[in-house]
């Protein structure tokens, strides 16, 4: 019956209602911040809270089948009824005791009785429940001579070869069909496909290759420029070995790249000479050792290289199967025996920044901002990190120019938090900043769909003094605004 | 910003077109004369009223064109600064019309017998100085500070079937009406209490309310800032299940021949709401802080819509069902005249009116004179603490059995009606049989 000839809701008021209202809050952690901005996955952190990157390469492996498959061949020649034959091999690699699985056994002998002989062979070096190994065979002569006879026993599987002394006994009673005891001729015994379960000896000086490989540093993807100084960079060789015998390290290459491709050797003691590997001894058959070895500032260049800043590491590292070819080493290893060996390059958070700078992007809905007339953005940010960060922005349109910057230059949003002697953050530092929108300029950045950060990141004193930094730490972000608005919000 | 346009709707809701001047409470010569009284005990046998038109404005602190700098159909430029300056800690907005559509009265003797149908709206709307700097000037001016943003509203309209009575005593005469109420639409608020605190740290807010509406067809709160917070009127159909009754008396007392004084009391009543009566009662404390910035880190996007839209959703209501009744407004009169000479009267009078903590008080004195028998002319000046200057002129005209009356007690608004914070306006035509 009554109404209003004016249509509100497209009517547009034109006033200079000025309102204050918050936009966002949050506490953001570091872990958060650099989850967001960097390679999370490499970041470990302790019970503490201290910050690790960890960059790491992949694992490398080796087993024993892929080392030593089987024992090799053991030939012999028996020239009388009872011989000793010498389990040595190539590269001095001495046996002193198997397990096997698989074993083929081959007899050859020529006899020149004309008459029937009974042959028993015992090997007592071959074992299987405390007994000797022993063999009976009936020769049966046939009117000629010499009697060639071939004896293959396939399946010597499940029996031990015990040879404390590096020997095998051979003895062989051949037996004539009168009862009187006598030699065979031309007698060779034969050994092969002895695989094991268990082997115990000297294997030899031997080199393992390792595939090369390479690992990138992430810290620096997103470094445009500035100085990073970690205090306590580190390389880690970690190896996890069930071989039973010694092993040392080989660096064939340990060269760190850096971004315009510059070259930097790791240069140490260790690399040169290498490094032993732990390793278990005789009574601990099926277990693991790790060694935990790390390249540092102490015992390599490393500082050096890592604050130059590198993009990846160039790495090859062999193993050395008994270096020192020390023959009086008996050592084991079992069909399961393994090493892996792991590199990574260790970057503590404790260290100085000068402008490090990062740069990230993330996708923006401006939404209602075109309701906003002469914004002024009030920051607050409370930091309890011991960095400064300057910040600038680039509002970037949906073809990917660049509509805008939020300041002329790069401006101070966080300021760090005091700290103690030792880089230790011990409060917060609160920071506030008036941040004006002009008209214009919020009508040019209307259309972004996209934000570019810029950041410069320096640690305290100017990046001069070494911090701590923690996961515990981080910033409490809180944003308003007092801006008129135009009429349909 | 449409929000806070709802009083100007609540203008445009009564007055069919905002063009129309603010306008006018029974305040001035026209209660002089008392209508109720004649209306009842005709001056002759029978007083027939086929259509009476009564419509008030009243507006305690600025004018129209205080506020609106400039207008067209697509848009309004106001000077949300100057309204500002000008108003009190708490305003009155008065808004109150009376279409009589139908009266009849009979004298029988000394007795009189009237009947009389009405469709009447009123709104009153009692407003915080900090609601209006809030809406129209912004939350910038309060931070750090607690601002009162609670307004008081009643409003109804309603149809009025009157039965009336009165009794000539000679120098006095007495009228007494009893009205069947039948309300189409109403609201009122019980509680007032909206503090709006802004935080300087960011400009956090906190509101804390203690505030209820109680509203039949009237106004939608889950609607606030939608075209549709204050409901279409209709008065269709004369009996609706929202029902009430009020009383009015009236006197008029000649102290001698040439010397009369009277008054009248009118409102005393109420009207129970129970067709699709909605309470919303907000009694809370709600901080806004904004968005947490986690899910911005985490979500890898950042939506300033949406946080805009949370701060929309601040204010919501707990809404229930329950009937509700409101009363009506009080209005007090009195009044007194002196026949100066057989064609000169002067008059002067007073008027109070007042619901819930909106009150309105006005005083008036003028002259009629009646050149010739078939014309009255009439002026008067009323007097109102934040409008002094009224200057009403009011005329009938009696033809055959019919009498035209029309007036303003602001003529003043008939000429710049956008400078005006009163006004006045009727129309009548009366039959005297």
């Amino acid at each position: 019956m009554f109404s209003c000839n004016k249509d509100l809701d497209n009517l547009d008021v034109q006033s200079d209602a000025e309102f204050a209202f918050p936009l966002f809050y949050g506490k953001l952690d570091l872990e958060d911040i650099i989850q967001r901005t960097a390679d999370s996955s490499s970041l470990k952190i302790d019970e503490n809270g201290n910050m690790t990157f960890i960059y790491s390469g992949d694992l490398v492996s080796r087993t024993s089948k892929e080392i030593y498959s089987q024992i090799p061949p053991i030939p012999a020649l028996l020239t009388d009824t009872f011989y000793s034959v010498p389990v040595k091999f190539a590269n001095n690699i001495k046996l002193r005791k198997a397990k096997l699985t698989t074993g083929n056994l081959s007899f050859l002998f020529k006899s020149y009785h004309a008459q029937d002989v009974t042959l028993t062979i015992t090997i007592p070096e071959l074992q299987k429940n405390g007994k000797a190994y022993v063999l009976k065979r009936f020769v049966n002569y046939n009117g000629t001579v010499p009697v060639n006879e071939t004896l293959l026993i396939n399946d010597i599987a499940g029996w031990t070869i015990d040879t404390p002394k590096d020997t095998l006994n051979i003895r062989y009673e051949a037996i004539k069909a009168d009862g009187n005891r006598d030699t065979l001729s031309e007698f060779g015994m034969l050994a092969t496909n002895l695989q094991f379960s268990y082997v115990e000896g000297f294997f030899g000086y031997e080199v393992f290759p390792i595939k090369r490989d390479t690992i990138e540093l992430e810290i620096y993807k997103n470094l445009l420029g500035g100085e990073v100084n970690f205090e306590d960079p580190k390389v880690t060789v970690t190896v996890r070995s069930s071989f039973g015998f010694p092993t040392r390290s080989q660096v064939v290459v340990a060269q760190f790249r850096g971004k315009n491709g510059q070259l930097f050797d790791l240069e140490s003691p260790f690399v040169t000479n290498g490094f032993d590997f732990e390793y278990p001894d005789i009574n601990s058959v099926g277990t693991t050792v790790i060694t935990p070895f790390k390249f540092n500032k102490l015992n390599s260049n490393i500082g050096d290289i890592i604050n130059a800043n590198p993009i990846y590491l160039d790495y090859q590292i062999n193993a050395i199967a008994n270096p020192d070819s020390n023959t009086d080493i008996i050592g084991f290893m079992t069909d399961s025996s393994f090493f892996v060996v792991n590199v990574a390059v260790e970057l503590p958070m404790v260290g100085r920044a000068k402008n490090f700078t990062i740069t990230d992007e993330f996708q923006v809905d401006f939404g209602k901002l075109e309701d906003f007339k002469d914004p002024v953005f009030k920051l607050i940010t409370e930091s309890s990190m011991p960095i400064d960060l300057d910040l600038q922005l680039y509002f970037i349109g949906s073809d990917g120019n660049t509509l805008d910057s939020l300041f002329n230059d790069t401006k101070p949003v966080v300021k760090a938090a005091p700290i103690d002697a030792l880089g230790n953050s011990i409060g917060k530092t609160k920071f506030e900043q008036y941040i004006p929108i002009s008209t214009e300029q919020l009508s040019r950045i209307q259309n972004t769909k996209k934000i570019l950060v810029a950041g410069s990141i320096s640690t305290s004193n100017k990046g001069l003094t070494p911090v701590t930094i923690k996961a515990n730490q981080g910033i409490e972000v809180k944003m308003g605004v007092v801006t008129k608005l135009k009429s349909k919000l | 910003m449409k929000i806070t346009l709802s009083a100007i709707l609540l203008t445009c809701f009564l007055m069919g077109n905002a063009q129309a001047p603010f306008y006018q409470v029974n305040s001035g010569l026209n209660a002089v004369g008392n209508s109720m009284i004649s209306d009842i005990l005709p001056e002759k046998k029978i007083t027939l009223i086929t259509g009476h038109y009564n419509l008030s404005a009243y507006h305690s602190a600025f004018s129209y064109g205080d506020f609106i700098k400039s207008e067209n159909n697509s848009a309004l430029e106001i000077d949300a600064k100057n309204a500002f300056s000008q108003l009190d800690a708490n305003n009155d907005l008065w808004l109150d019309t009376e279409f009589k559509t139908l009266g009849i009265g009979f004298r029988l003797g000394k007795l009189g017998v009237g009947f009389q149908h009405s469709l009447t709206a009123f709104n009153v709307l009692n407003y915080p100085k900090d609601l209006f700097g809030l809406l129209f000037l912004g939350n910038s001016q309060y931070i750090d500070k607690e601002v009162q943003v609670g307004p008081q509203f009643t409003g109804m309209a309603y149809n009025s079937f009157g039965f009336g009575l009165g009794y000539d005593f000679g120098k006095l005469k007495l009228t007494g009406r009893f009205n069947w109420l039948s309300a189409a639409a109403g609201a009122q608020t019980k509680n007032n209490d909206v503090l709006l605190y802004t935080n300087p740290e960011f400009y956090q807010l906190r509101l804390t309310t203690n505030y209820e509406l109680n509203s039949s067809n009237l106004i939608n709160p889950d609607s606030l800032g939608e075209s549709n917070f204050i409901s279409r009127l209709s008065f269709d159909g004369l009996f609706k299940s929202n029902t009430g009754y009020s009383l009015d008396f009236a006197a008029n007392y000649n102290l001698n021949s040439k010397t009369s004084i009277g008054g009248s009391i009118r409102g005393l009543g109420q009207i129970n709401f129970n067709t699709n009566a909605k309470n919303y009662r907000s009694n809370k404390i709600i901080n806004y802080d904004g968005i947490d910035i986690g899910n911005f880190i985490t979500g890898d996007s950042l939506s300033l819509a949406s946080t805009i839209d949370s701060l929309g959703d601040l204010l919501k209501f707990d809404e229930s069902n329950r009937n509700f009744s409101i009363r009506l407004p009080f209005h007090a009169n009195f009044h007194a005249q002196y026949a100066i000479s057989s064609k000169l009267i002067g008059m002067a009078g007073m008027q109070y009116s007042s619901i819930n903590d909106a009150s309105f008080t006005s005083f008036t004195a003028g002259i009629s004179f009646q050149p010739i028998k078939a014309i009255r002319l009439a002026t008067n000046y009323t007097y109102i603490p934040s409008a002094p200057a009224n200057i009403g002129l009011h005329c009938s005209f009696r033809f055959w059995l019919i009498e035209l009356a029309g007036g303003t007690d602001n003529v003043l608004a008939g000429f710049d009606p956008k400078s005006t914070k009163y006004g006045t306006g009727y129309l009548g035509l009366r039959w005297i049989l």
